[in-house]
C-alpha cells in the first residue's frame, strides 16, 4: 500500500469538484501528477506553497467548467428530447417564450454572471474578503479537523468485516453487574462450547508482560507477542496474506508456531515471502513461522503486536483457577443472531454453570463501544464548541456584509428601478457569499490540513484508533454541508435585509441615516448580541475546564514524580527461571544505588498513576482465621528493592520489605491505606493473614495511598515482594531509579551496567515519572488546549463585534450628535450614550449566555474533577470578565462620539 | 501545396495549442501525464507548467474527439506501483496534427508575403 501524505489527501478531496465520471476516469492520474509536480519544486527547492496555489486555481477552474460543459451537454440531449413536433404551430410559442425565460440553461447563465460579478466584487474590496474568508476559514478548519477525528474515532464503523457483529465478552458478578471483568481460561471454554449464537468466540492474553527477545542478527529487539486461541484471526475475519493461521489442535504452549504482523515481516525479512515453515529464535527458542497476517490488521484490543502464539488452553492446570480473570475475549454474532438473543443465551449458559462459577455471568458489549470507551464525550464536546466558533464566525461575517450592504443599497435600488427582481438580487447576493463560503471552505479545508497534523501530533494515546484518523469522501461532504450552510447562514439575512421592498426609499434618501440605516444598525445589534451570547458559552466552558485542570495538576497522587527515571528490562523465560530473575533485580539495582547521585532504586509492575491493573478477589481474615470480607477486589503490584524509597511513598504503619523477606521465610504482604480503611475497619491489619488463591500472606506494613489515576482515585492496593512471587509469572518490572537532580546520562549507565550483566537484554520503553504523569493528564490538557482555543477566538470575534457596532453606530450619529453637543449636551452624556448601548447589547447577550451555559453544563459534568459543571465562581468571574472586555470595546467609539466638532458634523451632512 | 482535408478534421481546426502540442508529443510514441507535461514544459523552454486539471480536462476532450487513444501498455505493477495511464496518437490525430501544422505553415506563408517575416534563408 503506497504511503499517502496530508498533502495527498486534501488534494483528493479537492477533486470531488470534478464530476464523478471525471474523477473516474483521471483522478488517480490527476492525483499522481501533482504528486510529480510536488517533488520537482521541492527537489529544485521552488516553493511548494506555490505549487498549492497554483494547483487549487487549476482545480476551480477546470473543475467549473467541466461541469458546466456537463450540464449544458445535459440541458442540450434534454431539449432535443422535448423539441415540439413539427407542425405544433403558432400556439405553442407563448409557452416556448415563457420557458425560455425560466429555462435551466438561462438559470445557467444568470448564475455564471452572478459568479463573475461576485468574484470581481471580492476582490475588488481585498480587506473585507481577506477578513470575511479568514474568519470562515478559521470557522469550517476547525469543524473540519475534529469532525476527521470525531470521525474517524467514533462514527466510522471498525476497519472489520461485519463490524456489527463483533462484541467484547466480559464476566461480571451477579452482586455487582456493572463491574466487568475479563475471563477465566476455564470460563472461556465454556462459553466457546456451550453458547451457538456466536460463529466465533476467541480469546487474547494481552498481558504487557507478554513479549519476546527477538534472536538472531544483531542487537536483540524486544518484539510484542500475544497468544490466542485458535479462532482469534477468524472473528477479525483477516485471512494472511501467505501461509496460515492457528489450528485448535495447537492451543498449548509447546506448540511453538508463530504468525507474524506485517510490520515485523517487513522489518526483519524485508518481506521475503519464502519464510514459511522457517524458524525464528523466541527467548532462546525456535518457532516455526506459519502465516503473515496484512498490513492493515489492528487488533482492536491487544493494540500493536508484532507477533501472535497459540495460547494454552488445553493443559487443565493453565485455566482450572476460575478465579483468575486473565482473558480478552471477543466474538463474532453468528448472522441472524441480535445482540439480545446472544445476551439471552449467554444469561441461560450462565445460569447453568452457577455451580462452578459461583456468582460469576457473562455479558457483551459491542465491540466499536469497547474501543472508543469514554473519548466520545470529549469528542462530542469539543465538537459542539467548534460549532459554536463556526455560528460565531458566521454571525461575524454576516455583520460584515450587512455593513457593506449600507453602502450598496444606492446601487441595489436603482437596478431593482431598472427592472431586476427581488428573487433575482438575492440570488445575487447569495451568490457572493456563496463566493466567499467557497473560498472560505477551501481555506478551511487547508487549515483542516494543518489542523489534523497538528491534532495528532497532540492526541493523547489514550485515545483509541487515533491513528486511523483519515480523510474520506464523508469529511468532504460535511466540509462542502458545512460550506454550504455557512454560506445560506451568513448570506440570507443581509440579502433579504437589503433587498426589502422598500428599496426605493433608499433612492430618494440622501442623507446617511437612512431607515435602511437605522434597520441594519439594529439587525446588526442583534447578530453582536448573538456573538456575545455564544462566545459566553465557550468561555464558561473553557473556564470550567481550566479550573478542572488546575485541580487536577494540583491534586495529591501520593507520589513525589521529580528526578525520577523508569524503564523496563524484559528477561527471557527460558534463560532467567525465578532464581535468576530475583538475582538480576537484586544485583542491578544495587549496581544503580552505587551509582553517585542514585537516591533509590527499585522496581514494580505497573507504575502508579496508569490506571487498574493487575485485579485480584481476595478473601480478608482476621488472626483467629475469621473472614473478614470474603472476594474483595484490589490491585495488587510486585515490587522490588527500594521502590517506595524511589517515589517517596511513605509508610504510615509497620515495616517495609527486607532483604529476608525472600522465597524461604513466611509470605508477607504490605496493604495501603485505602485498604486498611476499607476491609479492616477498626482493627489493626498489621499480622492479620489474608489470602489470595490458596496461600496466605501476613501483612507487616500500610502505606500511604498512591493515585490509581490522576483524578486521585484510590482503590485497594496490595504489594508483595517479587522475591516471594516470582514463581507467579515472569514479572516485567520497570525500573524505578531516584536521583538527587536531573540525570541526562543515568540512562548511559543503566545500558552500561545492563550489558555488564547479560549484553543480550534490552532497556526500553523509558519515561520520566514526570511524563507518565503528563500522559495521564494528556487527554484533558487536549480538550482544554482546544477549548481555550475555541473560546479565545469567540472572545476576539465578540468583541471585535462589539467594536464594530457601536463605531457604526457612532459614525451614523455624528450628525445627531454633533445638534446635541452644539445645543449644549454634557461630554460625559454623550460617552454615557455610547455606552449604555454597550451595556445593553453585552447586558442581553451575556444573560442569554448565562442561560445556554447553565443548560449545557450537565454534557460537560463528565468532563470536570472537583469542580461543578454549575461552578458559581466561573459562573460570575467569566461574565464579569466578557462584561469588562466588552467595555473597553465600546470605550474607543465612546471617546470618538465626545471628539465629534459640532460645527463640522452639521456642515458635513 | 495542402492537401484537401475532410470535413471531420476541418471542424476541429484551428487547434488550441496546448492540443496541438500535446499531439506533437505524443508523435514520438506513447506517453504518460507526467511525460507529457516533462515534453511540453521542454518545448516551450520552461516557464509555467501545464496543471493536472487543465492536462486531463484536455486529454479527455482529445480522447472525445478521437484524437488520442489510450495504451494498453503498463508497467510491472511489481516495478513500479505509480500505475500511470499512457496515451498515443491515433490516425486521426495524426490527420489533425499534419492539417493545423499545413494551416501554420500557410500563415506563416500569408504572413512572410505581407512582409511581416523575412524568408527563412535570410535568417541570421
Amino acid at each position: 500500500m503506497k504511503h499517502s501524505t496530508m498533502s495527498d489527501w486534501v488534494y483528493r478531496l479537492l477533486l470531488f469538484a470534478f464530476p464523478a465520471s471525471m474523477r473516474r476516469q483521471f483522478g488517480a492520474d490527476m492525483a499522481q501528477q501533482f504528486r510529480d509536480l510536488r517533488r520537482e519544486a521541492r527537489d529544485e527547492g521552488a516553493s511548494v506553497t506555490q505549487i498549492w496555489m497554483l494547483a487549487v486555481w487549476d482545480l476551480a477552474k477546470h473543475a467549473s467548467a467541466e461541469r458546466a460543459r456537463q450540464l449544458s451537454n445535459f440541458m442540450r440531449r434534454k431539449r432535443t428530447r422535448e423539441s415540439p413536433q413539427p407542425g405544433a404551430g403558432v400556439l405553442s410559442r407563448p409557452h416556448d417564450r415563457l420557458s425560455r425565460s425560466t429555462s435551466p440553461g438561462i438559470l445557467m447563465s444568470h448564475v455564471l454572471r452572478d459568479i463573475r460579478q461576485a468574484g470581481r466584487g471580492l476582490i475588488r474590496r481585498p480587506g473585507f474578503t481577506v477578513v470575511a474568508v479568514l474568519t470562515l476559514g478559521f470557522g469550517i478548519g476547525a469543524n473540519t479537523a475534529v469532525f476527521s477525528v470525531l470521525n474517524s474515532v467514533i462514527l466510522r464503523p471498525l476497519d472489520y468485516h461485519e463490524p456489527d457483529r463483533l462484541v467484547r465478552l466480559y464476566q461480571t458478578q451477579v452482586s455487582n453487574p456493572g463491574g466487568r471483568q475479563w475471563v477465566s481460561g476455564a470460563a472461556f471454554l465454556d462459553y466457546r462450547e456451550m453458547v451457538d449464537a456466536f460463529e466465533s468466540l476467541a480469546a487474547i492474553y494481552n498481558y504487557r508482560e507478554l513479549g519476546f527477545t527477538l534472536g538472531g542478527t544483531g542487537t536483540p529487539q524486544r518484539a510484542t507477542m500475544y497468544p490466542v486461541s485458535a479462532d482469534f484471526f477468524y472473528v477479525y475475519h483477516v485471512h494472511p496474506i501467505i501461509g496460515r493461521t492457528f489450528r485448535r489442535e495447537e492451543e498449548r504452549s509447546s506448540a511453538h508456531v508463530t504468525v507474524l504482523g506485517h510490520r515485523l515481516w517487513l522489518a526483519q525479512w524485508g518481506g521475503d515471502r519464502g519464510i514459511i515453515g522457517q524458524s525464528v529464535v523466541l527467548d532462546g527458542i525456535p518457532y516455526e513461522i506459519v502465516g503473515v497476517l496484512p498490513d492493515d490488521f489492528v487488533d482492536a484490543v491487544g493494540g500493536d503486536v508484532d507477533l501472535w502464539i497459540p495460547l494454552e488452553l488445553q493443559d487443565q492446570n493453565a485455566t482450572e483457577n476460575r478465579g483468575n480473570h486473565y482473558l480478552s475475549v471477543v466474538g463474532r454474532l453468528r448472522t441472524g443472531v441480535s445482540f439480545a438473543q446472544a445476551q439471552a443465551q449467554l444469561n441461560a449458559v450462565g445460569e447453568s454453570l452457577a455451580e462452578v462459577e459461583g456468582e460469576w455471568r457473562a455479558t457483551i458489549v459491542p465491540l466499536h463501544d469497547d474501543v472508543v470507551g469514554t473519548s466520545s464525550t470529549t469528542l462530542y464536546v469539543l465538537m459542539g464548541a467548534a460549532g459554536l466558533v463556526l455560528l460565531i464566525a458566521c454571525v461575524n461575517v454576516a455583520n460584515l456584509f450587512l455593513a457593506r450592504n449600507v453602502s450598496r443599497q444606492r446601487e441595489l435600488a436603482i437596478r431593482s428601478a431598472m427592472g431586476s427582481g427581488r428573487l433575482r438580487l438575492i440570488q445575487q447576493l447569495l451568490m457572493e457569499s456563496l463566493a466567499v463560503a467557497v473560498v472560505g471552505g477551501i481555506a478551511g479545508l487547508l487549515l483542516a490540513y494543518w489542523g489534523v497534523t497538528a491534532l495528532l501530533a497532540l492526541i493523547p494515546d489514550s485515545l483509541p484508533r487515533a491513528r486511523e484518523v483519515a480523510p474520506d469522501s464523508v469529511l468532504l461532504l460535511f466540509a462542502l454541508g458545512v460550506t454550504l450552510f455557512t454560506a445560506l447562514l451568513f448570506g440570507l439575512v443581509p440579502a433579504l435585509q437589503l433587498t426589502n421592498p422598500n428599496l426605493d426609499q433608499s433612492l430618494r434618501d440622501t442623507t446617511r441615516t437612512s431607515t435602511g440605516g437605522i434597520r441594519s444598525g439594529r439587525l446588526r445589534s442583534v447578530l453582536v448580541t448573538c456573538q456575545v451570547t455564544l462566545a459566553l458559552v465557550l468561555l464558561i466552558g473553557a473556564g470550567l475546564l481550566m479550573k478542572s485542570f488546575l485541580r487536577l495538576q494540583s491534586g495529591n497522587i501520593g507520589i513525589a514524580p521529580q528526578h525520577v527515571m523508569t524503564f523496563e528490562i524484559h528477561l527471557p523465560q527460558e534463560l532467567y527461571p525465578p532464581e535468576r530473575r530475583i538475582a538480576f533485580h537484586e544485583d542491578f539495582q544495587q549496581r544503580m544505588e552505587a551509582t553517585p547521585g542514585v537516591l533509590a532504586a527499585g522496581a514494580v509492575s505497573w507504575l502508579p498513576v496508569s490506571g487498574i491493573y493487575n485485579s485480584w478477589t481476595f478473601s480478608y481474615l482476621s488472626a483467629e482465621g475469621e473472614v473478614l470480607r470474603h472476594a474483595g477486589a484490589a490491585d495488587f503490584r510486585v515490587i522490588e528493592g527500594s521502590y517506595f524509597e524511589a517515589l517517596k511513598i511513605p509508610l504510615i504503619h509497620g515495616r517495609l520489605f527486607e532483604r529476608t523477606d525472600n522465597a524461604e521465610a513466611e509470605p508477607v504482604a504490605i496493604i495501603n491505606q485505602t485498604l486498611a480503611d476499607r476491609y479492616y475497619a477498626g482493627r489493626d491489619p498489621l499480622g492479620q493473614p489474608f489470602a489470595p488463591g490458596g496461600s496466605r500472606w501476613r501483612i507487616v506494613g500500610v502505606v500511604q495511598d498512591v493515585g490509581t489515576d490522576l483524578r486521585g482515585q484510590f482503590v485497594p492496593k496490595v504489594y508483595l515482594p517479587h522475591a516471594q512471587f516470582a514463581d507467579d509469572r515472569p514479572w516485567a518490572l520497570t525500573q524505578v531509579i531516584a536521583t538527587s537532580d536531573a540525570r541526562p546520562d543515568l540512562l548511559d549507565v543503566a545500558r552500561r551496567e545492563l550489558a555488564s550483566i547479560d549484553a543480550g537484554l534490552v532497556i526500553h520503553n523509558v519515561q520520566s515519572m514526570d511524563s507518565v504523569v503528563a500522559a495521564a493528564m494528556a487527554r484533558e490538557q487536549f480538550t482544554l488546549l482546544l477549548m481555550t482555543i475555541f473560546a479565545a477566538v469567540a472572545l476576539t470575534l465578540a468583541v471585535v463585534g462589539i467594536y464594530g457596532v457601536l463605531a457604526y453606530s457612532v459614525s451614523q450619529q455624528t450628525r445627531e450628535i454633533g445638534i446635541r453637543m452644539a445645543l449644549g449636551a454634557d461630554m460625559r452624556a454623550v460617552r454615557w450614550a455610547v455606552l449604555r448601548h454597550a451595556t445593553l447589547l453585552g447586558g442581553i447577550g451575556i444573560s442569554a449566555g448565562l442561560l445556554g451555559a447553565f443548560a449545557l453544563s450537565r454534557v460537560l459534568q463528565s468532563l470536570l474533577f472537583q469542580v461543578s459543571a454549575r461552578d458559581p465562581v466561573t459562573f460570575t468571574a467569566v461574565p464579569l470578565g466578557l462584561a469588562a472586555a466588552a467595555l473597553i470595546a465600546a470605550y474607543l467609539p465612546a471617546r470618538r462620539a465626545t471628539r465629534v466638532d459640532p460645527t463640522e458634523a452639521i456642515r458635513a451632512e | 501545396m495542402a492537401l484537401p482535408r475532410s470535413p471531420e478534421v476541418s471542424e476541429l481546426l484551428p487547434l488550441k495549442p496546448v492540443v496541438f502540442q500535446i499531439l506533437l508529443a505524443l508523435t514520438q510514441g506513447e506517453r504518460h501525464g507526467w511525460s507529457i507535461v516533462k515534453e511540453l514544459d521542454k518545448r516551450m523552454g520552461g516557464g509555467r507548467k501545464i496543471l493536472p486539471g487543465n492536462l486531463y480536462r484536455t486529454l479527455k476532450t482529445m480522447l472525445a474527439q478521437g484524437l488520442i487513444e489510450e495504451s494498453d501498455m503498463r508497467p510491472d505493477p511489481e516495478l513500479d506501483d505509480e500505475r500511470r495511464r499512457y496515451f498515443r496518437l491515433s490516425e486521426f490525430g495524426a490527420e489533425v496534427a499534419r492539417a493545423e501544422a499545413d494551416r501554420m505553415e500557410e500563415m506563416v506563408i500569408a504572413a512572410r508575403s505581407a512582409d511581416l517575416l523575412s524568408a527563412p534563408s535570410q535568417r541570421q
